[in-house]
């Protein structure tokens, strides 16, 4: 079996060789053709076509074919091919027609949503391996609510015992909130581990205020904080991996549509 | 009154097989063959025939037609006719429909492709008539749920048939040898059967010579030979040979036929002493007396390390262990003692060939380079093709991690044959293969992207469709079996009742029951209790999709393989790959 | 204490998680989502946990197991499940969110496009960028294109019906001119491009130069002007931009830059000899050293030289600037040795005496008539046929003076010939200067009229008069007796030979003759008044019974009274004309006073004579028409004298062209204009002018002298015009092919312009210097109609 190292490196160097063969070929038909655009027009639109094609293939789960690990290996380089050509398309300029603008626009989002999805899909899973229980996305809030009962309990249970109101104070303006939902979103996605880092010195910080008794429902507490604070970084990495596509696919979308608009305009204008 | 001895009850014994054996029953069988003739002596306490017999044992009664056991059933029990007559329809025997089990219907691409279209937006989503119509007959008078078949007249007026009358013994080769039905029986007349759970055929294999004879003669004259020349090492010899070590050759059982019940319960002890529980087969630095062939089951090769055991590989069916050391002690001329250990993961079945045997027999005619080979490949620790024995440090220098290894044997993974791997380290949790797995199963999903995990190697809860399918020990209408087609687990939908035995069974918690609903989205209810009807669900490898499991196809980031884990070699190099 | 573990993977614990369903229940995030779900449309099923069931009058919980089975505390009394959650608000699942907003952005999308080409100004909308600042009036689409006559609805049908190309390039050209061809490369046909392509193989270029002239599909194919003029890409766009790649891979040799292998200048800048023939070397070298003193002698290339145009193309200041300070005076005659003036007519000399004894009538000739009556004697003849004919015979005579033993049709054509003569002379009287023109040109038609007018310009009736009565004195009477015949044929006399009639050679050539090189013919003035005073005597003669030609009808016989005829004419004059006018008319008052003489008796008072103070030429300073005894005499004014351009432009009489040609005659105009022909059959054409930018020639090389005034070395314009001294200049001038040649300088250094001119620095494009649209061609004139000027709508 190739190892993912190899195969990049395989198709690196196919696609790059390509992509060179492709610069050069351009080159040379655009000194002998008249419309050199209808060369990088064409395959730029067979391209964006083809990439769009593997939106399809996902949905065709059921029929055998080829793996989508392979279409998504095209789709990517695909990908860089069509940024390519697009750029021999365009040129080093920004359309000032309308039609084009817009469509300039949705390429650049689409294709620039899916470089950054491509290395999303390639950092983050790693990090979310190393760090907290894996769970199923959707059902991360369930989960903190889990961990809210439970730490409400045990909060109210301390309090009730030990007739202490250090940690349900606490909790109240402390863990209440934490506990509420998701937190420290952009924290967790930037890798910062500050918010949890200060909140969980507080926690301790209460150690000294603390019966015998009460030590056990504090040394429970600061687990679960950790456990939420899993739960949070989840929460956010994997929302990311997940919610990029809602640029990339509308983008196409959008781009498909103007595409065509634009090659009615280029064909009916042509002079 | 003389006031009997009082013993504490054999651990085993807690839940009797059939509670309601009463002295009467249990004087009844006594009197009956085989057991009258047993020699009760043998049977010292607290294992005595009548104990057996109580604990052990239950009466079954079916009627007319109904159906005792189906070819290719995995069965943990024997029976004896207490009264009437059963049956036995030979190979070939009755098509699977009539055994209330489904007929795979292999999808064309278009009717693949329609199920984007036909599916149905509700969950769970059944047709009520399937239900109501045409369907088994279920006889569900009494504690049990019997599947009978009409026009038994018939159907053996078709098929190579024969009776079995009282005091004869079925199906023991099948409870003891963990091996599935061979014949499909049914009751020809209203049949009285005692069934005797494989523990108590256990206890009196061990004490009644006749029986023991019985029943191994009946393994050599099966599938003993086929055994042995199936094991590389004996595959130049001659079939006499062959006949001569078969004679010689030792039948033992470790472990609990039944581990997966108390499994779960136990999974959550710390590894080392769920380890201690594994009954050892032969321990390291004992002599090597034999040769030990894996029957069945699985076994763990471990070394002492310390104050813990490292496991080095396992063996799985035809796995070999103690070559090396014989082989060395033949070269050598004095016995070697044993490297390692060998312990039964679960259960396990092996043959010992005695070393003298080998050595007379295998290797003085093996040429010297092929034995030397042979050496090297052991010591080597094989990689683990035809399911021969796996290892830490396979062939081609990949490394499995240890720790791994001792998750998947800890955790008896190694049952699966086709595990579903994610590598967390790729999956971007996109769920495409959740996806992929609803289309193709009227959109609904048949495993749960979570799962035991050791690092990035994730072992989804998608069924494993084990080597030893403990899932399908005890379902009473015989939907869950493996298809004819492919030796894939599936449900036969028309044929759950839902009792989630299965489910139950499944270490790997890899069957999902689910309450099935109508066109509406409604509940189906069932009209006595009004509570949902159930059904047991699991993955099925997409059997009738073009291509096999769509989940391994449809994720993009080649993080999701299917895997054969007796394949540990493979493993290793998805791992590191 | 550790973490235990949030998940348990129990079917009772985890039942499916299904992201594949559209709606997922409100009551999911705080784990309490009910069992049945929402509905497929995203409705709240409102199930709750169970259906209770009745069972002996009590109701009973139903709860699926896998819900946790049985609730705790069972269904309210009512039967009315009891875990009642109300209704959750169901939400979108990750999947329908991004369908629903891809969804959403496809509508907007298809919306945004609906208005923009919808709306009103929806094809300004379409438009993909700005025009050039040159197009910026072009509001409407449908200036330039097609397809904005047309509905958006028929564009489709357009894109699958191929290129609207063609009709487009045809709006361009409604305002830009570029040829007959555009469609052409370079507006040239094949066989004129293949004509174009260089001789000499060339270097060769980049393999990709080459691969693109493989790949080239047609080179034969029609352009449309969208391929290389790409417009909408901003106000200051570079429409005309072309690539060098692109030029070469049309053409077929192909080099890799103008330093490597660009063909040296070897026709380039000169194509021919140069219009006016001046010899840099000869006359920096020569001339203008030893210049006399007060001589204006240019010092620097730009006081001859200066920039014509934009283009920087440089041209000759003009004949006041850069000759007149030497060459003013010769274009007049100052300071020649003979008659300044060119012989329009002149009066051919015959031996009378022969002819009179052979029997021919000649009526009164000048005695003293010499030569053959000037160059365009044939073309006066022209008009008669007879006479013309008669005149080719005569002129393979050699002597026309000595015809004493010509043959008779010698004879007979030198009577035709001398009748023609008068009867010319005769019109020329009556009809004045227009009887020449017409007999030069024919008849006249409105086209010739200026010409005409050129021809003769200020050729009086009153110098054509006293021509005639000078030459042949009472031409009326003796014609009308001709006519009559009533002519007597002279009685036969030994010939008298005239001095000047042996004195007469005629080895030179025609021209030398005509235009009187040799200094004798030009008498001073004293022979001049004895020859006015001449003619009058042969009158006094008897007259001979005529021999009557058949050509000449018979005439009554007439008295010589009608002699004094002429003198009432000129005496009339003497009133008619004011002295001024008639002295500059005339060139002074001699003629007229050897009018007056002929009142008197022969005897002239020399005091008379004496009185005359300038010489005639003298007199003549300032040019004009003017009788010189037997020749009717033209002089230049100065340079650019427009009769004599109108003589030498003179088509119909090519004899006067190549008279007037001639270096030596009077004016000189060819000494310095050059005169071409492709060939000998064609006419020649005098190269009035220098060479000047003509804004309809487009060339296919220009340079622009005025982008390198800047940089020029010490050598100045010497540093790329070297000075050939080698060339044989003068040489190319004998013959009349412009394209023999040999430049006064050495061709031009490519390597000198490839100094800076690489791609690092002044550039290298082919277009720096070459133009693709060449040949000529005027860039269309605004159609505005005069009517439009009134009518009162803008």
């Amino acid at each position: 079996m190739i190892t993912f190292a190899q195969r990049r490196l395989r198709n690196t160097l196919i696609s790059g060789l390509f992509f060179a063969l492709a610069i050069v070929v351009y080159t040379v038909y655009r000194d002998s053709h008249a419309r050199p655009e209808f060369l990088s027009g064409w395959t730029l639109l067979i391209l964006v076509f083809l990439l769009a094609a593997y939106h399809i293939r996902k949905r065709l789960s059921m029929l055998d074919l080829s793996p989508a690990a392979s279409w998504l290996q095209l789709h990517i380089y695909l990908g860089f091919g069509a940024v390519l050509a697009f750029a021999l398309h365009v040129g080093p300029r920004w359309p000032d027609g309308l039609i084009e603008s817009m469509l300039f626009a949705a390429f650049v989002l689409t294709a620039g949503s899916g470089i950054v999805g491509l290395y999303l899909s390639r950092r983050l899973p790693r990090r979310l391996t190393r760090q907290g229980e894996e769970v199923i996305y959707e059902r991360i809030p369930a989960f903190i609510s889990q961990l809210r009962d439970e730490s409400e309990a045990l909060v109210i249970d301390a309090a009730q015992r030990t007739g202490s109101s250090t940690l349900a104070d606490f909790y109240r303006d402390e863990l209440a909130p934490y506990f509420a939902g998701p937190r420290h979103f952009w924290a967790h996605l930037l890798g910062s581990g500050k918010p949890i880092f200060m909140l969980s010195q507080r926690l301790n910080a209460l150690q000294r205020y603390l019966g015998a008794d009460e030590r056990e429902a504090h040394a429970q507490l600061v687990v679960l904080l950790d456990q939420k604070n899993d739960l949070d970084f989840h929460y956010a990495v994997q929302t990311l991996l997940k919610r990029w596509t809602i640029l990339h696919v509308p983008a196409t979308a959008a781009m498909l549509i103007l595409v065509l608009v634009h090659v009615l305009l280029v064909y009916a204008f042509t002079a | 009154m003389s006031t009997s001895i009082r013993i504490p009850r054999p651990q085993r014994w807690q839940q009797p097989y059939g509670p309601d054996m009463g002295d009467a029953d249990v004087q009844r069988v006594l009197a009956l063959e085989p057991f009258a003739s047993m020699d009760s002596v043998r049977f010292a306490e607290p294992f005595t025939l009548d104990a057996i017999i109580r604990f052990d044992t239950r009466i079954v009664r079916f009627g007319v037609g109904e159906i005792v056991v189906r070819a290719g059933d995995y069965g943990n029990s024997a029976f004896v006719v207490l009264s009437g007559q059963l049956r036995v329809v030979l190979p070939p025997g009755l098509p699977s429909e009539q055994l209330g089990r489904s007929k795979t219907v292999h999808k064309s691409p278009l009717q693949a492709l329609s199920q984007l279209w036909r599916n149905p937006r509700t969950p769970e989503r059944r047709d009520v008539a399937r239900y109501t119509g045409e369907g088994l007959k279920l006889d569900e008078s009494g504690d049990e749920t019997h599947v009978f078949l009409q026009d038994v007249p018939g159907i053996i007026a078709q098929h190579q048939t024969t009776s079995i009358g009282p005091g004869e013994i079925v199906g023991e080769i099948a409870a003891l040898g963990r091996a599935q039905r061979t014949a499909t029986m049914l009751a020809d007349e209203p049949t009285e059967l005692l069934e005797i759970r494989w523990q108590g055929l256990r206890e009196i294999r061990r004490r009644d010579e006749a029986f023991r004879k019985h029943v191994e003669n009946l393994y050599r004259e099966r599938s003993l030979i086929i055994h042995l020349r199936a094991t590389p090492l004996f595959k130049h010899l001659s079939d006499e040979v062959l006949s001569k070590i078969a004679d010689q050759t030792l039948f033992e059982t470790f472990g609990d036929f039944d581990w997966h019940t108390t499994y779960k319960r136990l999974a959550e002890d710390p590894p080392e002493v769920r380890l201690l529980r594994e009954p050892i087969i032969v321990d390291e630095g004992d002599y090597a007396d034999g040769l030990l062939l894996i029957r069945s089951g699985f076994g763990r090769v471990s070394r002492r390390m310390n104050h813990g055991h490292h496991t080095l590989r396992y063996l799985g069916r035809g796995g070999v262990f103690g070559l090396e050391e014989i082989l060395e002690g033949w070269r050598g001329g004095e016995a070697v003692p044993l490297r390692t250990t060998l312990r039964a993961v679960g259960y396990t079945d092996v043959l010992r060939v005695p070393s003298t045997i080998i050595e007379e027999y295998v290797l003085r005619d093996t040429p010297t380079e092929e034995l030397s080979s042979l050496h090297d490949e052991f010591a080597a620790q094989p990689k683990a093709a035809n399911g021969a024995a796996v290892s830490s440090a396979a062939k081609g220098g990949r490394k499995l991690e240890s720790a791994l290894l001792e998750t998947l044997v800890d955790n008896h993974l190694v049952n699966g044959t086709q595990a579903m791997m994610i590598n967390l380290d790729r999956c971007v949790r996109c769920d495409a293969c959740v996806d992929a797995c609803a289309v193709g199963h009227n959109n609904n999903p048949r495993f749960n992207r979570h799962g035991k995990r050791y690092g990035p190697v994730m072992i989804a809860t998608a069924c494993m469709h084990c080597a030893d399918p403990v899932c399908m020990i005890g379902c009473p209408t015989g939907a869950i079996h493996r298809s004819d087609s492919g030796g894939q687990v599936v449900i036969n939908d028309d044929t759950c009742i839902g009792c989630a035995t299965c489910a139950n069974s499944c270490p790997y918690d890899n069957i999902r029951m689910v309450d099935v609903r109508d066109e509406s989205g409604a509940f189906i209810r069932d009209e006595a209790t009004a509570k949902p009807i159930r059904k047991a669900t699991k993955c099925d490898l997409c059997i009738d999709l073009p291509g096999g499991p769509a989940c391994q196809r449809a994720c993009p980031h080649d993080a999701l393989q299917r895997m054969d884990l007796t394949k540990l070699n493979d493993l290793a190099e998805w791992v590191e790959r | 204490m550790n973490k235990k573990p949030l998940q348990r993977f129990g079917y009772q614990d985890s039942p499916y998680h299904r992201p594949n369903q559209d709606w997922v229940c409100g009551y999911t995030d705080s784990g309490q989502a009910c069992p049945r779900g929402p509905e497929a449309s995203g409705k709240c099923s409102g199930a709750g946990h169970c259906e209770p069931l009745q069972q002996e009058g009590r109701w009973k919980c139903t709860r699926s197991d896998l819900a946790g089975g049985p609730c705790n505390d069972g269904p309210t009394s009512d039967g009315r499940c009891g875990v009642a959650l109300p209704p959750c608000q169901p939400r979108r699942s990750l999947r329908a969110k991004r369908r629903l907003v891809s969804r959403w952005i496809t509508a907007i999308t298809v919306g945004l496009l609906m208005v923009v080409l919808g709306g009103q100004q929806g094809l300004a909308l379409l438009e993909p960028g700005p025009r050039v600042s040159g197009h910026a009036q072009l509001q409407a689409c449908d200036a330039c294109h097609e397809s904005a006559d047309h509905p958006m609805s028929s564009w489709l049908g357009r894109v699958f019906s191929g290129h609207a190309g063609a009709t487009d390039s045809q709006r361009c050209l409604l305002c830009h001119g570029v040829g007959e061809a555009p469609e052409l490369a370079h507006g040239l046909s094949a066989q004129q491009r293949e004509a174009l392509a260089p001789a000499q193989p060339m270097a060769g270029a980049g393999l990709k130069v080459r691969w693109a002239s493989e790949l080239l599909v047609d080179p034969t194919a029609p352009l449309d002007c969208g391929q290389c003029h790409r417009e909408h890409r901003g106000t200051q766009a570079d429409i005309s931009a072309m690539s060098n790649a692109r030029c070469q891979t049309c053409h077929t040799q192909q080099f890799n830059s103008f330093a490597d292998g660009h063909p040296d200048f070897e026709d380039f800048p000169a194509r021919r000899r140069t219009r006016i023939q001046f010899d840099h070397v000869a006359h920096i070298g020569k001339h203008f050293a030893d210049a006399p003193e007060g001589a204006v002698v240019p010092e620097a290339c730009g006081d001859c030289h200066m920039p014509a145009n934009a283009q920087g193309m440089m041209v000759m200041r003009g004949f006041d600037a850069g000759c007149a300070g030497c060459h003013a005076g010769d274009i007049a005659g100052a300071g020649r040795a003979d008659a300044p003036g060119v012989a329009i007519l002149q009066v051919p000399g015959f031996d009378v005496q022969a002819l009179h004894n052979a029997g021919m009538v000649t009526g009164q000739w000048p005695e003293f008539a010499e030569g053959r009556g000037s160059a365009f004697l044939e073309s006066l003849l022209q008009a008669d046929p007879t006479a013309h004919a008669a005149y080719q015979r005569l002129r393979d005579a050699d002597d026309w003076l000595d015809l004493s033993s010509a043959p008779l049709e010698t004879l007979q054509a030198a009577q035709t010939v001398i009748w023609a003569y008068k009867r010319f002379m005769l019109d020329l009287r009556e009809q004045g200067a227009s009887a020449l023109v017409q007999r030069l040109i024919g008849d006249s038609d409105r086209a010739a009229e200026r010409q005409m007018r050129q021809l003769v310009s200020g050729l009086s009736i009153h110098v054509i008069e006293a021509t005639s009565d000078a030459w042949f004195p009472d031409l009326a009477a003796e014609w009308a007796a001709y006519v009559a015949g009533e002519l007597p044929v002279p009685e036969v006399v030994a010939p008298v030979i005239t001095a000047s009639s042996v004195e007469a050679d005629f080895d030179e050539d025609e021209f030398a003759d005509l235009f009187g090189d040799s200094g004798d013919l030009f008498a001073s003035d004293e022979t001049e008044t004895e020859i006015a005073a001449e003619p009058v005597r042969p009158i006094s003669d008897g007259i001979p019974a005529p021999v009557i030609p058949d050509s000449v009808p018979a005439m009554p016989s007439s008295k010589p009274q009608a002699t004094p005829q002429p003198v009432e004419q000129a005496s009339v004059h003497t009133e008619a004309v004011d002295d001024d006018e008639f002295d500059a008319l005339f060139g002074g008052d001699d003629l007229f006073s050897s009018d007056v003489e002929l009142d008197e008796d022969d005897t002239a008072s020399p005091v008379e004579k004496k009185s005359v103070a300038l010489s005639l030429d003298e007199r003549m300073r300032l040019g004009g028409w003017y009788l010189d005894d037997l020749s009717l005499r033209y002089r230049p004014a100065g340079h650019a004298d427009a009769l004599l351009q109108a003589w030498l432009q003179q088509a119909a009489a090519p004899q006067v062209v190549t008279a007037l040609a001639d270096p030596g005659s009077p004016g000189r105009c060819t000494k310095c204009h050059s005169a071409d022909r492709a060939n000998e059959s064609e006419q020649l054409r005098i190269n009035w002018h220098v060479a000047r930018p003509d804004p309809h020639q487009h060339a296919f090389t220009e340079f622009n002298h005025k982008a390198h005034f800047s940089i020029m070395g010490d050598a100045g314009c010497m540093g790329c015009h070297q000075l050939n001294a080698e060339a044989d200049y003068a040489a190319a001038f004998a013959g009349t092919d412009a394209r023999v040649f040999a430049s006064n300088f050495r061709n031009l250094e490519r390597n000198k312009c490839a100094t800076c001119h690489t791609g690092g620095q002044a550039g290298d494009q082919c277009t720096t210097c070459h133009s693709y649209h060449i040949g000529e061609f005027a860039a269309t004139e605004p159609l505005t109609r005069l009517t439009k000027a009134l009518s009162g709508s803008p």
